[in-house]
């Protein structure tokens, strides 16, 4: 369910780390080690494709955000889950259900 | 070798609400998992198969409930499961039809992914344990060294683990640019499979192990490549298993079956505009040996199938 208001900066960041930490599993690209891909604002435009990440990298993906996400935000529908092309979709599927 | 050439129409999902909004559960028809891992590669779907002059009709139906997703998490890993029940049916009107099954399954599955780091190769560990019973025709030896099909009781239990690896990637992904991809994924399995009724030959049970392996590699990457309207994603999996009898009790005996397989498959994918329109895809298949789990008789041949998903 989408929040009214704007998140607090701490659960903000917490869900953005996250958020780059599953898709950095998900990928077999060393994501956290390249100068161009450190951080979620760096890699937010990439499609999950680029990253080649499989559908089963996205399962791994939305079980790590979805198993971690308790209490920022409710886990993601998996009919929403498989609408996500982009990092930036995976970001505001899960910014949606902040709670 | 067993040329044959089929269309098929999968067909989509109708999913019922059931319990409290706290407690989301479904029943799915035409689930995307066969029960029992049966021969067919797509539940709840009917095909056509022209074979030799002649023509066969076969109907897949699959009934499902899956519970609602459990998870659990740590620092070190997550995992979630469900709980499934089905119910299954395969009819084709071919004479000596082989595949009229029908049968109840229970099966509990999940999916833990243990946190490695993320700089290696990207790993998951799946898990299923599955019970079935039901009806189905068997293959039975003659003691002339012939093969009849008796329909007998057959209950199987099977427990697997299913691992996935993609190794890790050198270099930095570029915005526009999908890179090739390549990943295994296969293991081991236990499985009890008995046989009752219809004579002595062919009854009793045996029990086993098995492991699988397979290479999928998609050469040109996972994101469809655009040619003429349609978006191309091809995909190339070589698969090896072995299956070995450890007890046999019964008339049956113990038995080491092999499979090989490579299949070349055409998935033509809607760009992401047109979604909502049928989706045609392509297989070609070539395969070697038998399979006791999904009932197949060790034989070679290979496959064209085309597909409709809509």
């Amino acid at each position: 369910m989408a929040t009214a208001n704007p998140l607090p900066h701490d659960q903000k960041q917490r869900i953005e780390t996250l958020v780059y930490y599953s898709v950095d599993k998900a990928s077999p690209y060393a994501l956290a080690y390249g100068a161009t891909t450190d951080s979620l604002e760096k890699i937010v435009k990439f499609k999950l494709t680029e990253l080649a990440i499989t559908s089963q990298g996205a399962s791994i993906m939305w079980l790590w955000i979805n198993a971690h996400c308790h209490p920022d935000a409710a886990p993601v529908a998996p009919d929403v889950a498989m609408k996500c092309k982009t990092v930036a979709d995976v970001n505001n599927a899960v910014m949606a259900n902040a709670r | 070798m067993n040329f044959t050439k089929h269309a098929r129409a999968i067909i989509p999902a109708f999913a019922f609400a059931a319990g409290t909004p706290s407690a989301w559960s479904a029943i799915t028809l035409a689930a995307d998992e066969a029960p029992v891992d049966p021969p067919w590669t797509q539940p709840a779907n009917f095909s056509w198969v022209r074979e030799k002059g002649s023509t066969t009709a076969t109907a897949d139906l699959v009934l499902r409930y899956r519970s609602e997703v459990q998870r659990s998490a740590n620092e070190g890993f997550a995992s979630q499961g469900s709980y499934g029940f089905g119910v299954y049916l395969h009819r084709d009107n071919a004479a000596g039809a082989v595949k009229n099954d029908r049968g109840l399954q229970a099966s509990y599955s999940g999916l833990l992914v243990p946190d490695w780091g993320n700089a290696g190769p990207v790993g998951s560990l799946g898990y299923s344990l599955k019970a079935s019973t039901g009806k189905g025709l068997v293959d039975v030896d003659q003691p002339s060294g012939s093969k009849i099909q008796v329909d007998k009781t057959k209950n199987r239990i099977v427990f697997s683990l299913g691992g996935f690896l993609q190794p890790k990637m050198s270099g930095a992904p570029m915005v526009g640019r999908v890179p090739a991809v390549l990943f295994l994924d296969g293991g081991p399995s236990l499985y009890f499979d008995e046989s009752r009724g219809q004579g002595v030959m062919g009854t009793g049970h045996v029990t086993g192990a098995s492991f699988k392996l397979a290479v999928n590699y998609a050469p040109l990457g996972l994101e469809p490549k655009a040619v003429g309207g349609l978006a191309l994603v091809p995909t190339m999996r070589l698969a090896a298993q072995t299956q070995r009898d450890l007890d046999a009790a019964g008339s049956r005996m113990k038995k080491t079956r092999n499979l090989y397989s490579l299949e070349l498959n055409l998935l033509f994918a809607q760009p992401d505009t047109a979604t909502n329109k049928l989706i045609p895809s392509l297989q070609l298949s070539r395969s070697v040996g038998a399979d006791l789990l999904t009932g197949r008789a060790d034989t070679a041949k290979t496959e064209l199938s085309f597909g409709l998903t809509f």
